[in-house]
Parts: structure tokens; sequence; C-alpha cells
């Protein structure tokens, strides 16, 4: 017989929408401004950043809270954005190509973005 | 016959012969393998450093089911319904909520209308609403929210009128929205005729499916395009939340060489997404971004 167990799991889960926040470049604090979509493990997304559009590329950990960010210009430079949840945001440290790399902090615009903590859906169960 | 039956007492005796042999080396066998777990038994060191790995394959078994856990995640296998409002919804309803039935009424309401019209079938619009809402009634306890209310309804009302449609021998017959008198649906046929169009619906729907799809795919892209190591890295680090200092730990590498390596594993993974996929994966997203 399948029923449903009363177990279920908090997990981490972040929502689609608008994130801002900044870099530090060469100790000034460069904006960001980010529109994220998470789907499956998968960010997608794009943002302003130095004044510059960018594509976004990354991946994230439900259930780690990790999340990095590949910020891509129109010629092809990459920034990685390593983050971790802190609260409703993302902070972290950045590397490009050139090896340089400074703090980053994104926090979500809208009050329902963010990274929230969710119950999961009960698991079916086998019994008998 | 005497010769016949001495030669079959000489190869009875040659198996008696034969299968004592084949016991004598059992036992030989047997006694060298009871020797050896004596052996075993009586080396204190050898079961103490056994007992000693313990914790750690443990550890591993545990890493192990966490990453089997975090890459079903990462492929949709073991997701959440993706729309638990609407499961919510659905769920009062099924618990005699009147104004969760309203709701979900209220909510479906343009979607049937507009697959009603879609099939041309406007001239009987009072009837097939009735029919196409007794029948989501009807279907609600199936809804497990792996979809927006909005589109379980928009297929459900698509099969209950294509079902009527044949039943009925019906024949489509165009009646232009502007000659919907109906005051209750005016709202609905303001939706209709407003920012839900049928193409901005499809189009949002295939960017959704695209990037599932890229979700889905992007495991056997990893495999192809990175090395091993560098996806095991990705995984670990991102989806395990794993620290540099133990994966550095772990490897030998230091934590510096790590981080170049998962810079350049992810911009390996982008670029090849990107052929697969196309370089606009992110077009759905730039609308909605606010100017600095």
């Amino acid at each position: 017989m399948r029923a449903l167990s009363n177990a279920s799991a908090e997990r981490l889960r972040p929502l689609d929408g608008g994130w801002a926040g900044h870099r530090d470049v060469a100790g000034r604090r460069s904006p960001l401004r980010l529109v994220l979509r998470f789907r499956d493990g998968l960010v997608t997304g794009t943002g302003v950043d130095r004044r510059q559009t960018v594509d976004i590329f990354g991946l994230y950990g439900a259930e780690s809270g990790r999340v990095a960010l590949l910020l891509t210009t129109a010629d092809g430079t990459s920034t990685d954005l390593d983050g971790e949840t802190r609260g409703a945001g993302v902070v972290g440290t950045w590397l490009d190509a050139t090896g340089a790399t400074g703090a980053f902090a994104l926090r979500p615009v809208e009050r329902e973005t963010g990274w929230t903590r969710t119950r999961r859906a009960p698991r079916a169960t086998r019994h008998g | 016959m005497s010769d016949t039956s001495d030669t079959s007492d000489t190869s009875h005796a040659g198996r008696h012969t034969d299968a004592a042999a084949s016991g004598a080396g059992e036992e030989r066998f047997l006694a060298a393998l009871r020797r050896v777990f004596d052996t075993l038994r009586a080396a204190p060191p050898v079961v103490a450093r056994l007992d000693a790995r313990l914790a750690d394959v443990a550890a591993d078994l545990v890493r192990r089911a966490r990453r089997r856990r975090a890459r079903f995640d990462l492929v949709l296998r073991e997701a959440p319904p993706e729309h638990g409002t609407d499961l919510a919804l659905a769920l009062r309803a099924q618990q005699g909520s009147e104004a969760a039935l309203v709701e979900i009424r209220r909510r479906l309401e343009p979607v049937v209308l507009k697959r009603i019209y879609a099939y041309g079938l406007g001239w009987n619009e009072a009837d097939l609403l009735e029919l196409v809402f007794a029948r989501v009634w009807d279907k609600l306890p199936t809804f497990r929210g792996q979809a927006s209310l909005r589109t379980w309804g928009a297929t459900l009302s698509a099969n209950a009128l294509k079902n009527w449609m044949r039943a009925n021998d019906a024949k489509p017959e165009h009646v232009p929205l502007e000659t919907t008198t109906g005051a209750a649906h005016a709202g609905a046929a303001g939706e209709l005729a407003g920012d839900w169009t049928a193409d901005g619906d499809v189009i949002t729907h295939e960017r959704e499916d695209q990037i599932r799809q890229m979700a889905r795919a992007l495991a056997s892209i990893a495999r192809e395009v990175l090395k091993p190591d560098d996806w095991e890295l990705l995984q670990q680090q991102i989806v395990e939340g794993r620290s540099y200092a133990e994966l550095g730990g772990a490897s030998g590498r230091s934590e510096v060489a790590l981080r170049k390596r998962r810079f350049d594993a992810l911009r390996k993974l982008r670029a090849a997404v990107v052929e697969r996929f196309g370089a606009r994966f992110a077009d759905d997203v730039h609308e909605t971004l606010a100017r600095p």
C-alpha cells in the first residue's frame, strides 16, 4: 500500500528575480545588478556589472546553499562569483581570468526573492 | 560377464579412491581456511586497523548518499512540487473550502474560455463552460502541483472539449470575441484579449522547457567536456558545499589551485552549453532587468 510519510525536511530554495549588490574591485565598490533564474541546479540570467551587460551561467546546491555564478561579457571576459547564502542573500569572493579576486555581496531586490527555507514535500514511502 | 563385473568393481574402487582423495583435499582446504581465519582473529593489529577505518567508510557512505541526493536534485528527480501554492489551493478545495473553489474557478475561467474559443465553440460557450468545470472538479484530486493550475486546467479543458466535439460531431464556428455579451465574462475576455496571449504563454513555456532541458543535459555535457576530477570538484564544492580546505586536504592541491580549476571548469561548461543551446539562453530575463 502506498502512503505518504509525515517526514519532511527543510531545504534552501532560491527564488527567481532581481538581485542587487556590489563587488570590491581594487579597493572600490563596483555595483552589481542581476536577474537570476534558478532551475534544477542550474542558474541562468543576465545583469549589469561595471556598466557592462553580462550573461550569467551557474550552478547552485539546494541543500548546501552554495552558488556559482559565471558572469560573461559580450567580449567573452568572465568573472566567477563563488558565494554562499547569508540570510536571504549571497556573499562570497569573485575571481577573474587575470587572477584578480575580491569580495562580493548580493541581496534580493524584491521581498519574495532570495534564499528561503521551504518545507520539502513529504516523500512517498512504501509500507507492507 | 565376470570380467565386466571385475572391471566395474575396479572402477568403483577407483571412484571411491578419487572421492576419498577429493574429500581429503577439501578438508585440507578448509583447515587452511580455518588457519587463515584463526590467524586473522588472533591478529588484533589488523582488526584494529580495520575498525579504525570504519569511521571513514561510514563518512564516505554518507557523503555518497548526499551526493546521490544532490545529483538527483540537479537532474530533477526528487524536486518538490514546483507549484506549491496551487497545490495548497487544490488541497484546500478538496478539504471543502468554498473560497478555494471560487479562487480556482476564477483562475481557470479565462483559460477554459480561451480553449472554447480556440476550438471555435464559442456558440456554445455557457454549456461548455459548465461541462468543462464539471470535469475540472472531477479531476481536481489528481492535481499534484507538477504544473501550474492554469497549465493543468488548459490541458484538461482541451481534452474535455475534444472529447465533446468527437461525441457530438460538433463543427467549429467562428465567433469573434467582441460579440461576447456576458458581463460576467468581461474580465476574462479582457484577459483573453490582453496580456495573457497564447503566443506569450507558448514562448514562456518553451523557454522554461529549454532551461529544464539544459539542466537535465548538464551532467552529460559535463562528462563530455570536463575532466572527471573537475566535474567532481564542481559537485563537491557547489552541490555538496564542501570547503576548499577540505577538498585540498583530500586531493593534495592548494586552495588557490582548486579555485582556479573551478573557474576554468565553469567556463568550459558554459562554452559547451552555449554551443549546444545557443548563446541567448538568458534572453527572457533581459526585459525584467531594471536600468541601473
